[in-house]
């Protein structure tokens, strides 16, 4: 063989395809055959990820929060221990309630008191209304007296020039009208006084509002001091244990939700043009590599921040423009199915995903 | 032009076993399929190569320039499609 090899080199005064026609034709079928059939795989491969479009740097993710409590005080009970899974309504930890009890009988107490001076104004207004009823009694009491030394003073002073009445009556008729009328005058102003003396029950009431609403506010903070999980988790990134000081608003460890796994593929622009939501994916996770799982894409991302959006005061040209430019990529967020076993699911795993678009 | 990969898709999904992991993990990196695919694809043409010395016919292909390139070309494009498509 390698004695035929060396008999056929090219370029020689005679032909050597002349002198083997067959093992010519043969050499140019299988040649040619070679590239015919790269470029039906060629056309087959491209066709393929055209409508499987593919991405391999994307991550696992799912909803998470940060847990922080609500009052500060010593943790008391933490029955949860870290990387933990939960269940929605589980006892996350306990803040040391005392001081919150005593607030709250703090409050009642205040309550309680507000109420019993609402009574009390309830009761002093009443006098002063009962008050009010008497200076009008007697206001009328003096118009009524008015009323009679009037009459009598118009009947005897007619008689004064008959002589039927002496000078002294009618001064006295006189005298006693208009004592009735200062009497009438000094009732009015008692009255007026004393309707304006009558107290507003509405400072009364308001106070009673106030101490409700602090109880309420006591009350709430006595419950905050128990923490809950307010869904089905895995506790991450612990960073307490019984006995530490926890201050209001800040995060002690980290809830991530079980029931919303999802996949971020960060996919090239030219890819998602075929690409909807509701296209089912195969998604594969490196924490089980060689095992695939179903998934469907959800959405696709509206944006992803160029270089020349950077935060500056003016716009960020850079000097070296790309002359081979790089795709701009946009993140894909692929739901996986409800089947994936939990024991596999991190936030952070490397995730391949290829969505089949169908067109 | 644009109708030709809509015919051959059926014969592209016939591919579509369920297949590997399309990165792979080598010493705690991950490489991408296709350059594994190129490895396997450069193995089996040097083989098919040395059969057709052994078979007295390697001389004789023409193009000789582009021929076992092409064949490269289709065993990775093979073992891609065999195994790192689902």
């Amino acid at each position: 063989m390698t004695t035929q090899e060396q008999s056929n080199p090219t370029g020689l005064a005679e032909d050597p395809a002349a002198q083997h026609p067959r093992k010519a034709l043969l050499g140019a079928v299988i040649g040619w055959g070679f590239v015919i059939l790269a470029i039906v795989a060629s056309v087959i491969t491209s066709a393929w990820n055209s409508r499987n479009p593919r991405c391999n740097n994307g991550v696992l993710v799912a909803d998470m929060i940060g847990i922080a409590p609500r009052v500060s005080g010593p943790i008391k009970t933490l029955p949860i221990k870290d990387n933990q899974l939960v269940h929605r309504g589980d006892l996350l930890f306990e803040i040391d309630p005392a001081p919150y009890e005593i607030s709250v009988q703090s409050a009642k107490a205040n309550l309680a008191m507000a109420e019993g001076a609402l009574k009390n104004a309830g009761l002093q207004i009443a006098a002063q209304e009962d008050q009010a009823k008497a200076a009008q009694a007697s206001l009328d009491q003096a118009q009524a007296k008015l009323a009679t030394a009037k009459d009598n003073y118009d009947r005897i002073a007619p008689l004064l020039a008959k002589h039927y009445a002496s000078a002294q009556d009618v001064s006295d008729a006189k005298n006693t009208m208009q004592s009735a009328q200062a009497g009438v005058a000094a009732a009015q102003a008692q009255l007026l006084s004393a309707q304006s003396s009558v107290l507003s029950i509405a400072e009364a009431q308001a106070k009673r509002d106030a101490a409700a609403a602090n109880l309420a506010q006591a009350e709430l903070n006595l419950k905050y001091c128990t923490v809950k999980a307010p869904f089905d988790a895995l506790i991450s990134q612990m960073s307490i244990s019984r006995g530490a000081f926890a201050s209001e608003g800040q995060q002690v460890f980290t809830l991530i939700d079980i029931h919303s796994w999802w996949v971020c593929e960060p996919y090239r622009e030219g890819q998602i043009q075929k690409m909807k939501a509701g296209d089912p994916a195969t998604v594969e996770l490196k924490t089980a590599a060689g095992k695939f799982f179903k998934g469907t894409v959800e959405s696709i991302g509206w944006g992803a921040t160029p270089q020349a959006l950077q935060k500056s005061i003016l716009p960020v040209i850079p000097q070296a423009l790309d002359w081979v430019q790089l795709e701009q990529r946009f993140p894909v967020r692929i739901k996986l199915a409800d089947d994936v076993p939990p024991e596999i699911l991190r936030v952070g795993t490397t995730a391949a995903a290829t969505v089949h678009t169908g067109r | 032009m644009k109708r030709s990969p809509h015919l051959l898709l059926p014969v592209g999904s016939l591919f579509a076993l369920p297949g590997c992991s399309c990165i792979q993990e080598i010493g705690g990196a991950y490489f991408p399929a296709w350059l594994l695919a190129i490895l396997i694809g450069w193995f089996l043409a040097a083989i098919v190569r040395l059969i057709l010395i052994r078979v007295g016919i390697d001389g004789w292909i023409r193009p000789r320039s582009i021929g076992y390139p092409a064949l490269l070309v289709f065993f990775t494009l093979l073992i891609y499609l065999i195994f790192f498509t689902h």
